[in-house]
């Protein structure tokens, strides 16, 4: 197992190596840079008039300046090299839109939040999403399985910002006790995480569903009724433990899924997440941010799915005996 | 139920109330402003926080937007007018203790202006000390040649590049601040941080999460503090301000025409509802492209005429803006925007636009290019820019496309040269009430390009780019070259009235008397208005705010609404 | 004692709704099984005979008629009451992979009853499990490995092994063979064979294939469409098959001299969803009459312990 696992994160690094090239020839072939889009902003905020052709021309005198600042003016296989090195020591450098903050500041600032939020709305729809799955799936094609199938419909649907705005007039409006916005409380973690479970308990309750009928449709089930065992000795002792295998497939995905994509439920309630830097990364061509964005994205991408198949090997005996 | 339910809600608002009262400390919180660095150098959203309170320039504005002495305890301006001397006043001090010097001044300006720094914030003042933009452009590199002198500890000496009386209203800009020396070198970066920043305004930076809010605390230093009420200013920096507002968690917040049906059907919300003109016009302009239809003066004239402004600011903006007929605002002095001559040549007149576009040899539009509006995301649902598509099409009978692109891609698109006409949308601001703040010397000479014929602007193009090239691979002679072949396009093919504005600007510059400086601006402003085509100014936005009744908080019209300065907020 | 019957099934239907379609997947189904003996139960996929089977174990409910248990009419017994009766009558699936839990060892899935009907103590209940393995011809020290380990036919002897456990006088195996090598299927009956010797067990062996319950059966039914439309001892239906769908089947089986089949069985079976007016068979049978669409044909006894349903044998 140890073995298995040096090898996976072998493989983690050099797929993030080869993610990290791509990623980085085709960030630096996109049209448009950073620069550019001050130049953009400056001129918003003072002529603007769009006669200003001759003051952007000066305003490039800058530009080599800031190459050199942000060591963009050297070859492109050089600037490479430097993220690889900057990423090894951590040691990254300050991003372009918040020149102030280093990534390895903003990454170690916002990433236990977005972490946490995100385990808390899993953790929040296993909780509700599996029994309503499971009631669903034993109460087959009664009214509580179509208004679960209904529910599922609809918090899959509905968008994360549609489900922010209603929990906000849930709980600060029509029974005022929670604050809308703000952070640093253990309630203001409480909206956030409310409105970001939505969509999971949808997909895990749909999941659960027809992975349980599933399992119950299974002969083994059959014949452990045949035995004369309980609906609890059936339902807990047999089909939960195999419809929940599946499920943790679409854990791994669906946390790394709310830890990098809740930019709008982190503005909304104000949770210092990662969602707010990186969805604005690409946005301002914020290169050394974009960069740390696709290496965050594909570690914790590859990282939960190592941990799933963990789980997966503890949990299946089918994967973890081999064959005698 | 729901009797029940208001009741519930009324006694926990009264108690957050009653509770608020029982706490000495006065609270402002608001939202609307934005940032990512407290770092001065940085051109981006929070240096107007500094102006608003955290930072104070040797003059300030007061609640009315005069200029008046801020850390500067007096001042002398030399005959000629290029000279400012400025004394400090001893009992400034930064928000550690320490004293403010002159050599905070001259460090903090040539901070923000060093191209090393921050990415230079480029308007106002700064640019009028003699070797500024150079320095700043990084053609020279010597700190020293930039006019700045510090003669004392207090006293500090400013030389321009001429005569410039808009210069004492700038020093209140935050290019011209002082910055806190000792803790930038100690702590490099760190020194922008909450707790860290040493400012020397009425507020100090207790408490920032980026993307979530600042906190800013009375700075107990400050030389007027006791005229500063509020203890406390939280800005919040995201949610949705509306829900917010009504839930009582900001005292002040921005509103769009969307909300306000909402607002006036509301007696609570309708009087805490502030509208305030805004010194920024929404307008379009040409990019690059070459077509006669747009060299001709009768078809620039039809497609202005065609825009039924009045309508678009009753339906799209709700009575939140007014129509534009001059790309500066009427709250600048000197400003032509109201001249009757003005309006009545550009008023919408559908009738006249056809007649007009018909002359030209486009009746009912027939023959008339396809124009193209190259807008980015960011304004794919400005109504603003569909209302203008459907005004031309409906009155002229041309047809509009719409090419929406990524915004980084439109910045570069947009200084490409297209093969059809093309238009792009965007907003003038300006930043303080003097009729240089618009026509500054860049401006006139833009207008000299604006005024080029399409194919001439073109080439123009075509020439800076073989010229960049010609940079890039060190041709230092070619590229002289073609610089003389571009000014060459720009000064002998512009026409007179461009050339007319830019004398006009050039003799205002010299000119120290205010009666006379003032009507020479009105004078290039007219022709500008009259003459120039290749911007067509729309409508002139104007600021919605909402204030919680028990606050008094004074608005900068030319700071996209912003309050003057939280120093000058009363409660009620 | 030997004669008796030990389970009787009578008039037994069964529908499901499929939509708004009603599936008649048994329909009037009557047979009698004796203690020690074995029946045979053949017909096409879809016929019912799998319904037949979750009837009789009460997996699922009937929608008339009655299941007679060693005397007792188990048909509607609460699941309190039936407990004693499942302790007495198990099933062998078809595929015996999904039969075993796969989360589950061995071991524990044969125990699992014991603990179900709370027998013996620990010591007791890990020994009879070594017992009933070593029984069907698994080595008893594998108890602990898990159901993916082994073969399809080590699988099956292990679902054969949880089936005889609790001591269970009726077994019914519905299509055992169907998912294993030929080779390994003359051992399971081999095993299924000793087995009835030796603890006497009564089976209801289902089956599509006739060749198959030859070897077992002591008697066979054959359905059609949901329906039984023989009935009889094994050497008479060898012998003397009387309806024409199992004159077609017996056609279709394999002797061992190559002999021509005489009948070919023509077109696919009707759909349970509307089937036929009159004989369910009427559409394919070679000997079809008027009368064969118009009335239904019932079971009747032609020659002793010899049933048929088919209005022109009857004749
Ligand atoms: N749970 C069920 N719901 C609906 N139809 C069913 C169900 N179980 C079996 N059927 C239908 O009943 C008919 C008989 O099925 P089955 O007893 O499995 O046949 P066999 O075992 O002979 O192949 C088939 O048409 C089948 O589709
Ligand atoms: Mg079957």
């Amino acid at each position: 197992m140890t073995q298995y696992i040096i090898k996976r994160i072998g493989w983690i690094i050099f797929n993030l190596l080869v993610l990290s090239l791509i990623a980085f020839i085709l960030i630096k072939n996109v049209p448009g840079s950073f620069l550019e889009l001050q130049i953009l902003i400056g001129q918003a905020g003072t002529m603007g008039t769009g006669l200003t052709i001759s003051e952007v021309e000066k305003v490039r005198g800058v530009e080599t300046e800031m190459m050199k600042r942000w060591g963009e003016d050297v070859p492109l296989w050089q600037q490479y090299l430097t993220f690889i090195k900057g990423l090894v020591t951590l040691d990254m450098g300050p991003s372009f839109r918040w020149p102030t903050q280093t990534i390895e500041e903003i990454i170690a600032n916002t990433f236990p939040v977005s972490f946490t939020i995100a385990i808390l709305a899993v953790t929040i729809a296993i909780i509700i999403g599996i029994p309503l799955g499971v009631l669903a799936a034993l109460k087959q094609n009664s009214w509580i399985d179509y208004l679960v199938s209904a529910l599922v419909m609809v918090v899959s649907a509905i968008p994360n910002y549609v489900m922010a705005v209603f929990v906000i007039f849930l709980f600060s409006f029509w029974i005022p006790i929670l604050p809308t916005y703000g952070w640093g409380q253990p309630k203001n973690y409480i909206l956030p995480v409310l409105a970001m479970s939505f969509g999971p308990i949808g997909s895990i309750a749909g999941y659960m569903r027809t992975s349980l009928l599933d399992a119950l449709k299974q002969d083994y089930i059959r014949t452990a009724w045949a035995k004369g065992g309980t609906e609890r000795h059936v339902i807990f002792g047999h089909a939960m433990k195999n419809s929940l295998i599946p499920l943790v497939t679409i854990l791994g995905p669906m946390i790394s899924h709310l830890i990098l994509g809740t930019v709008f439920v982190e503005g909304m309630f104000g949770v210092p997440g990662m969602g707010q830097y990186f969805s604005q990364a690409a946005g301002s061509r914020d290169y050394p941010l974009m960069m740390a964005q696709t290496v965050i994205f594909g570690l914790i991408l590859m990282i939960m799915n190592l941990i799933v198949d963990i789980i997966y090997f503890f949990l299946d005996p089918r994967i973890r005996v081999s064959r005698r | 139920m729901r009797r029940f339910l208001t009741i519930i809600l009324s006694l926990v608002i009264l108690s957050s109330t009653f509770l608020g009262t029982a706490y000495a400390e006065k609270v402002f919180r608001w939202s609307g402003s934005w940032g990512n660095t407290w770092d001065l150098s940085f051109h981006q959203g929070f240096i107007w926080v500094h102006m608003m309170g955290l930072t104070e320039g040797l003059i300030k504005w007061d609640k009315d937007m005069n200029p008046v002495k801020g850390m500067a305890e007096s001042y002398t301006i030399s005959k000629d007018g290029t000279v400012y001397t400025f004394k400090i006043r001893k009992d400034a001090k930064w928000s550690n203790g320490d004293k403010v010097t002159a050599y905070d001044f001259e460090y903090g300006i040539k901070y923000i202006l060093s191209p090393k720094n921050g990415r230079g914030s480029f308007f106002g003042g700064a640019w009028y000390i003699k070797n500024a933009k150079d320095y700043a452009n990084a053609v020279i590199s010597d700190p020293n040649q930039v006019g700045i002198k510090v003669l004392d500890e207090y006293t500090i000496q400013f030389t321009l590049d001429g005569p410039h009386p808009d210069f004492l209203t700038t020093c209140a800009l935050p290019t011209l601040y002082p910055m806190h020396r000792t803790s930038i070198e100690k702590l490099g970066n760190k020194a922008f941080d909450a707790g860290n920043l040493v400012t020397n305004g009425p507020y100090k930076l207790v408490g920032y999460t980026p993307n979530v809010e600042y906190i800013l605390e009375k700075n107990p230093y400050y030389y007027d503090a006791d005229k500063v009420e509020v203890d406390k200013i939280v800005g919040k920096l995201g949610g949705d301000p509306f829900l917010m507002y009504r839930r009582n968690e900001v005292d002040l917040i921005n509103v769009g025409a969307a909300q306000l049906p909402v607002i006036e059907k509301d007696p609570i919300l309708k009087k805490e509802l502030i509208t305030f003109p805004q010194s920024t016009v929404n307008l379009m302009y040409f990019s690059y492209f070459e077509h006669p239809a747009f060299d001709d003066r009768r078809v620039l004239t039809a497609l202005q005429k065609a825009i039924d402004k009045e309508k678009i600011c009753k339906f799209v903006y709700r009575g939140l803006a007014k129509p534009a007929y001059s790309v500066v605002t009427d709250l600048i002095p000197g400003s032509t925007a109201n001249d009757p001559e003005v309006v009545e040549k550009f008023r919408f007149d559908p009738e006249a636009a056809r007649k007009l576009l018909a002359e030209a040899g486009y009746p009912g539009g027939k023959g008339f290019p396809t124009v193209h509006f190259l807008i980015h995301s960011g304004q794919a649902n400005d109504p603003l820019i569909l209302a203008v598509k459907s005004e031309w099409e409906k009155n002229l009978g041309i047809k509009v496309i719409i090419d929406n692109y990524e915004q980084g891609v439109w910045s570069v698109k947009r200084f490409e040269i297209q093969s059809e006409p093309t238009f792009t949308f965007s907003g003038a601001s300006y930043l303080y009430p003097d009729p240089a703040a618009p026509l500054t010397l860049n401006y006139a000479e833009g207008c000299l390009v604006a005024s080029l014929k399409t194919k001439d602007l073109v080439e123009k193009v075509r020439l800076e780019k073989e010229q960049t090239e010609a940079l890039k691979a060190g041709d230092e002679k070619k590229a002289s070259e073609l610089a003389k072949r571009i000014h060459n396009i720009i000064y002998t093919r512009s026409t007179p009235e461009a050339r007319k504005i830019l004398s006009l600007v050039q003799q205002a510059q010299r000119t120290t008397d205010p009666k006379k400086r003032l009507e020479l601006y009105r004078q290039a402003n007219k022709i500008r208005d009259i003459n120039m085509y290749s911007s067509f100014p729309l409508v002139q936005p104007m600021s919605a705010r909402l204030v919680k009744s028990n606050f008094e908080v004074p608005f900068n019209k030319y700071l996209v609404g912003f309050p003057v300065g939280f120093a000058y907020i009363r409660t009620k | 004692m030997e004669d008796k019957i030990l389970i009787s099934v009578k008039n037994l239907k069964k529908y499901f709704s499929r939509g708004k379609d009603i599936v008649h997947a048994v329909e009037d189904v009557s047979f009698n099984i004796r203690r020690g003996e074995t029946l045979g139960l053949v017909g096409e996929s879809g016929s019912g005979k799998s319904t037949v089977a979750r009837l009789i174990i009460r997996l699922i409910d009937t929608d008339g008629g009655n299941i007679i248990f060693d005397g007792v009419d188990i048909t509607t017994l609460s699941e309190k009451a039936l407990k004693p009766f499942r302790r007495r009558m198990q099933i062998v699936f078809q595929d015996p992979a999904s039969s075993l839990n796969p989360q589950m060892t061995v071991g524990t899935i044969i125990k699992e009853q014991f603990l179900i009907h709370k027998l013996g103590t620990k010591q007791e209940q890990e020994k009879w499990v070594e017992e009933l393995l070593e029984k069907v011809g698994i080595d008893p020290s594998f108890k602990d490995a898990y159901p993916h380990e082994f073969s399809g036919g080590q699988q099956q002897r292990i679902c054969i092994a949880r089936a005889i456990a609790l001591r269970s006088e009726f077994i019914i195996c519905d299509e055992p063979l169907s998912s294993l090598d030929v080779s390994i299927q003359a051992q399971i009956i081999k095993l299924l064979e000793d087995l009835q010797k030796e603890l006497g067990l009564t089976y209801l062996f289902i089956s599509h294939d006739l060749a198959v319950v030859k070897h077992l059966s002591d008697s066979i039914a054959v359905m059609y469409l949901g329906k039984l439309v023989e009935f009889s001892n094994k050497k008479d239906l060898f012998s003397n098959p009387l309806h024409p769908y199992t004159i077609t089947l017996l056609s279709s089986v394999p002797t061992i001299k190559g002999e021509e089949k005489e009948v070919e069985l023509k077109g696919e079976p009707p759909s349970p969803i509307n089937p036929p007016e009159g004989c369910p068979f009427n559409p394919r049978c070679p000997k079809k009459e008027d009368i064969c669409e118009r009335e239904t044909p019932i079971l009747e006894e032609i020659c002793e312990g010899h049933f048929v349903a088919c209005h022109i044998v009857q004749r």
